[in-house]
């Protein structure tokens, strides 16, 4: 079944996320008929395997990167017949044309970045438009230049680059939140000076305003930031909240084994008996 | 025994909670007058409580979360006292699955206790599966989920249901903790 919606209330970083943590393979398209900064159309077209984004492009006939190799160049009257045979086959063409020596690595990589990263990078900046994801379509050999990025490491890309997040501006987390790390150790990401400080902070001590005051960061920039570590999965806004409870001797927080942790005590909820709880079944199933 | 049910606004709180109780809730709904009303006219401002009595001095009490931001102080108030909660999300609503997954954050941050989500609204225009919506709230391990359940929350049956899903799940968790 597709997923369709509309990236003002699922976002693309969301989109991302969602694909690349359930390692989906199939095709997104992202639609616009009139942008609100360009007012031009948009319609994009990438493919994912295993939530790793492996080509992109504006046209389904199969010829996006024939074309840009074309445009570089890097194909003569010579080997076009070639070329046009490896379109057909059923390896990606960037692997199959570095295989017979006509690319080599590095232009790999240079195709990559502009058929993928600068392509997908500039759909952050789509304010409204319409996204549809079919699953398991056979991906575009043609297309593919054998490269891959995980769809959340694009997010990252795109987001540093993004000036202005009017669009995300829903999503960013509250200023009285604070951050939790979702993994264990390192991240394998590398992330940019600001982002390694509030990773920093990962550990629910401070929320993102005080975070802010201490890091001399503006609080939008770090909403920014830890918007950023949320959507590629490394950590989870939780909210400041603290209702202004009294601790009695009875209510003591217990300190769970993980310190991260804030656990309220057993103590503070009555015990249930076995018995109590097998009787509400039983009333639930035969007489609710 | 006191269950919680929190989810996003018009998921069907108060009235999960409505169907199943035995007394007229005693809730706390106001006029919307945010963006909230666009969803619903009404709104619960501080929480809704129900009851279900099932034997001399034997009950079961529901108390229903506020589903806007704005008073998420009611959270930490209402899940202290709580032996289990439901998490209800509307399956049509995708920009509200961020805000669930920061109700479900802060409430196991906060307290170690058995839960189940209950998705709602399945029937309608663009709902999501609960597959895909499991994996918009962060649940990537097939092996580390909460039960999953899908729900009316005007249907009687449905919900009953899924009471009875969270209370065994609750006597699983208690016995194997």
């Amino acid at each position: 079944m597709a997923i369709t919606g509309s990236l003002s209330e699922f976002s693309l970083p969301e989109l991302f996320q969602f694909l690349d943590q359930g390692q989906k393979t199939g095709i997104l398209t992202i639609r616009d008929f009139k942008d609100i900064q360009t007012g031009k159309s948009i319609l994009r077209h990438i493919w994912l395997h295993n939530g790793r984004v492996v080509a992109a492009g504006d046209r389904l006939d199969n010829r996006g990167l024939a074309r840009l190799i074309e445009q570089r160049g890097w194909i003569n009257d010579e080997i076009r017949p070639e070329v046009d045979r490896l379109v057909q086959a059923n390896v990606p063409l960037g692997l199959n044309l570095k295989s017979m020596g006509i690319l080599q690595p590095d232009q790999l990589k240079l195709l990559f970045s502009i058929q993928v990263l600068r392509q997908v990078c500039s759909l952050f900046q789509v304010e409204s438009g319409q996204f549809r994801f079919d699953a398991k379509t056979e991906l575009p050999k043609a297309e593919m230049t054998g490269l891959s990025l995980p769809a959340t490491e694009t997010t990252l890309m795109g987001l540093r680059s993004l000036k202005d997040w009017k669009t995300l501006q829903s999503k960013l987390p509250e200023p009285n939140s604070t951050l939790f790390s979702l993994i264990s150790g390192q991240p394998s990401l590398r992330l940019d000076a600001n982002e390694s400080q509030i990773w920093s902070l990962a550990d629910g001590s401070l929320n993102l305003k005080k975070m802010s005051e201490r890091f001399q960061i503006p609080i939008e920039k770090v909403r920014q930031i830890a918007f950023r570590l949320i959507v590629v999965g490394l950590v989870e806004e939780v909210p400041d909240i603290d209702a202004g409870i009294a601790n009695s001797a009875d209510e003591e927080k217990a300190i769970a084994a993980d310190a991260n942790v804030q656990v309220i005590s057993k103590s503070e909820r009555t015990e249930i008996s076995n018995s109590f709880l097998l009787s509400l079944v039983g009333f639930l199933q035969h007489k609710a | 025994m006191r269950l919680v049910v929190a989810g996003t606004v018009g998921a069907g709180k108060s009235t999960f909670i409505r169907t199943v109780s035995e007394i007229d809730v005693v809730d706390t709904d106001r006029r919307a007058t945010d963006e909230t009303a666009e969803i619903k006219h009404r709104t619960t401002v501080a929480m809704d409580f129900g009851r279900l009595t099932f034997g001399s001095n034997m009950a079961l009490h529901l108390y229903g979360t506020p589903g806007q931001q704005r008073f998420d102080f009611m959270w930490d108030i209402l899940i202290r006292k709580a032996h289990a909660f439901i998490l209800l999300v509307a399956a049509h609503r995708p920009h509200e699955f961020r805000y669930a997954r920061r109700i479900l954050s802060f409430m196991n941050r906060r307290v170690q206790i058995p839960y189940i989500i209950g998705i709602t609204h399945m029937d309608c225009e663009g709902a999501w599966s609960s597959e895909n919506i499991k994996l918009a709230l962060g649940f990537v391990d097939e092996q580390d989920q909460p039960p999953v359940i899908v729900l009316n929350a005007d249907e009687r049956d449905t919900v009953v249901q899924a009471v009875v899903v969270l209370v065994q799940y609750y006597i699983q968790s208690s016995s194997s903790a």
